[in-house]
């Protein structure tokens, strides 16, 4: 189900212990249509992680999402649009009544120790989410090799 | 806060215990852990009748890119009417039954921690250790039936925690006891 | 590289391939041809039977990949009933489903959640299932089945069965009654050993030499809830609103764990559940920086028979030290205390590193 790509190898052997992190996060939808809670974030991890799928526990598909990193800082979803629209949320996590409740993500997402992942959330118009939650699925990276891997500030 | 540090790094312990000085490294890795703790202590004081059916004991909304350690719970019942032979005596808990939950910004509820059966004097007077993720308000809350008498008796709780970052977390929250011993079978 | 020549397909949710275990052991054969072994179970319909069928031995060695499996179930003490008064009429319209609790028999009792197995080459003995709690795993946990995504299920890593030597399996019901039902097995025959005889080690991709033979699937089953009886069956019951911790047993060897596999998405739902209110948080107790600060809806953890991924894998697989146990909190979220996950199981499925 998973893919380690060329570079995702390279990361992984940039250390020594590779350990499975499971992080489910409350997104406090309070079942108000088109609603846009205050952004949630993943736990800090005193580890570098490389995250790798996502799932959600709800079913509702025009719930939509933008996502941020922290550390490394970089946008994810692009909206060229006058009016930007996020991102529906079945692109990204799957839900538990398909028959793949874990999406991967197009590769897996490497952030560095502290560091975390920022969501902005909208309600779904039609059928507003109470609650909610968000889960990311990831590699939790222990034993740094050489300072473990630094490849977004390489310098080649 | 110093168990808290020796159980994150216990090499350190075992160096102290020994009587040798610690080296630098270990000095340092001291320090950075002592500097991840911050003691924190929340409550409240409400009206038992007031507090009928389910009602927030306790609420702290834990500090984003922090997490939160809940260690011990106390509360208790304090008879405040004028003249009582009791007044100001601290009474058990009230009856009823307690729980830990994750509500986000504006008190909406988004994940219940401990069983909601749980009674309550297992959850309001105790040792615990919870571990919360921050930028979300941990609560206590219980859910209680009608005192015997009317008036005058309210519910006093304290809760004592540390605000902790990942160096701490990491290395101890693996040993958080989200599943309690319960009668809910 | 994928192995099968089949274009430039470099597929990233799901591509066939096959682990450098079994291409080391395949590459000493001339010729692969394909393996396919119907085990009956031989249930009869008797309460709490037991029956062991020992499957043929085979002329030439084989690699074992995953399974097919079909166990229908008629029902336990706990069914639902349709009442109706006098002349009432039950009235549906053409393809509308009656939907009675698990174990019913319109839906969810054909997949074989509730029906159990034990597996165990002869020559070694080495079971597959951890003795506890109930020495046997939900034969979902080893197949996929008919009309759901995944019909095939794959074990985390092939099973080498060599020539002669039968596979037995030990069938098992709790509480409930089967008839019939068997398990498939899919794989390759090897055929033509080069230099006449069957490789005793094959080379890895890191250079070390291993025995063929060493790698055995290790299945640990956790039952959801408290363990009680009901007239003497076996009962696990998930009441709302409990928690309750679990271990696997602790391993004799290091275990590679891939993936993990349930056996209750369609049985708790049938019943008015939400399986994300069945939640979970993992640890290991000899590595205690693995672990979750939060727990976890069901469906991000494992599959069930009818996910795409009926054991739902790991994005690496993770390598449990001998003598260590995984630890698992569950937690039920849900607030209808009418609404009770029974005979719920988690299986960890990963591949011990050691064996003959």
């Amino acid at each position: 189900m998973f893919y380690i790509s060329k570079r995702t190898q390279e990361i992984l052997d940039c250390y020594q212990n590779h350990l499975p992190i499971v992080d489910t996060v409350q997104i406090g939808f309070t079942g108000t249509a088109s609603e846009r809670p205050p952004r949630c974030e993943t736990d800090q991890v005193s580890a570098d992680v490389l995250w790798f799928a996502l799932n959600r526990d709800f079913a509702q598909t025009d719930v939509l999402i933008s996502i941020q990193s922290i550390t490394p800082q970089y946008a994810w979803m692009i909206s060229a649009q006058a009016q930007p629209q996020l991102t529906p949320i079945g692109a990204v996590a799957g839900a538990s009544d398909q028959v793949m409740p874990l999406l991967p993500l197009p590769t897996p997402f490497f952030v560095e120790s502290n560091g975390v992942i920022t969501m902005q959330f909208q309600n779904s118009a039609t059928d507003p989410v109470d609650e909610g939650l968000i889960t990311w699925i990831g590699v939790k990276l222990t034993g740094p090799i050489n300072g473990g891997w630094r490849g977004y500030t390489a310098s080649k | 806060m110093r168990e808290i540090v020796w159980s994150a790094a216990p090499q350190l312990w075992a160096r102290v215990q020994s009587g040798s000085p610690l080296r630098e490294e270990e000095e340092a890795l001291y320090y950075k852990l002592w500097s991840d703790i911050k003691p924190v202590k929340y409550g409240s004081t409400i009206l038992w009748t007031a507090a009928l059916g389910l009602a927030n004991l306790a609420r702290y909304q834990v500090p984003r890119n922090l997490s939160h350690i809940v260690l011990r719970t106390e509360c208790y019942v304090v008879n405040e009417t004028a003249g009582a032979a009791n007044r100001q005596a601290r009474l058990a808990p009230p009856r009823g039954l307690a729980y830990w939950q994750y509500e986000r910004v504006g008190g909406t509820p988004a994940q219940i921690v401990t069983d909601i059966f749980m009674p309550a004097p297992v959850i309001l007077n105790a040792e615990e250790f919870l571990v919360f993720s921050g930028g979300n308000d941990a609560v206590l809350i219980g859910n209680f039936t009608a005192p015997a008498a009317d008036t005058g008796w309210y519910i006093e709780t304290v809760v004592y925690g540390y605000n902790c970052g990942s160096a701490i977390t990491d290395r101890i929250g693996s040993n958080q006891a989200i599943a309690q011993i319960t009668g809910n079978i | 590289m994928p192995l099968l020549n089949s274009g430039q397909i470099i597929g990233h949710y799901g591509e066939a391939r096959w682990t450098p275990y079994a291409e080391a052991i395949a590459s000493h054969y001339v010729n692969h041809v394909p393996f396919y072994l119907n085990v009956p179970t031989g249930l009869t319909g008797a309460a709490d039977e037991e029956t062991v069928v020992v499957s043929r031995p085979w002329k030439y060695d084989v690699l074992i990949f995953g399974a097919y499996v079909k166990g229908c179930i008629e029902g336990d003490d706990e069914a639902d009933m349709v009442i109706t008064e006098d002349s009432d009429q039950v009235i549906t319209e053409d393809g509308d489903d009656v939907i009675t609790e698990a174990g019913g028999g319109s839906i969810g009792g054909c997949d074989g959640q509730q029906i159990f197995l034990q597996v165990a080459d002869r020559r070694s003995l080495l079971p597959w299932v951890t003795a506890s709690p109930i020495n046997a795993a939900p034969m979902s946990a080893f197949g996929g089945s008919d009309g759901r995504a995944m019909p095939l299920l794959k074990l985390p890593e092939a099973f080498f069965l060599p020539a002669g030597v039968e596979l037995q399996h030990n069938f098992s019901v709790f509480g409930n009654l089967a008839t019939g039902g068997s398990i498939d097995w899919v794989g390759v025959q090897l055929i033509n050993p080069i230099g006449q005889q069957s490789p005793k080690e094959v080379e890895m991709p890191d250079g070390s030499t291993i025995p063929v033979g060493s790698r055995i699937p290790w299945f640990a089953v956790i039952g959801i809830g408290r363990e009680t009886t009901l007239s003497g069956d076996l009962r696990f019951r998930f009441a709302a609103g409990a928690r309750v911790l679990g271990y696997t047993q602790p391993v004799d060897c290091d275990v590679e764990i891939h993936d993990i596999s349930c056996n209750f998405f369609l049985s708790y739902d049938n019943d008015g559940g939400n399986i994300d209110d069945i939640q979970f948080t993992l640890s290991d107790t000899g590595n205690r920086r693995v672990w979750s600060q939060n727990t976890t809806p069901a469906p991000a953890l494992m599959g069930d028979t009818t996910k795409a991924y009926p054991a739902l894998p790991w994005p690496k697989p993770y390598i449990l030290k001998k003598g260590d146990q995984l630890e698992l909190t569950m937690t039920n979220q849900g607030d209808n205390a009418d609404i009770i996950l029974t005979n719920g199981y988690l299986i960890i499925r990963g591949v011990k590193l050691c064996g003959l």
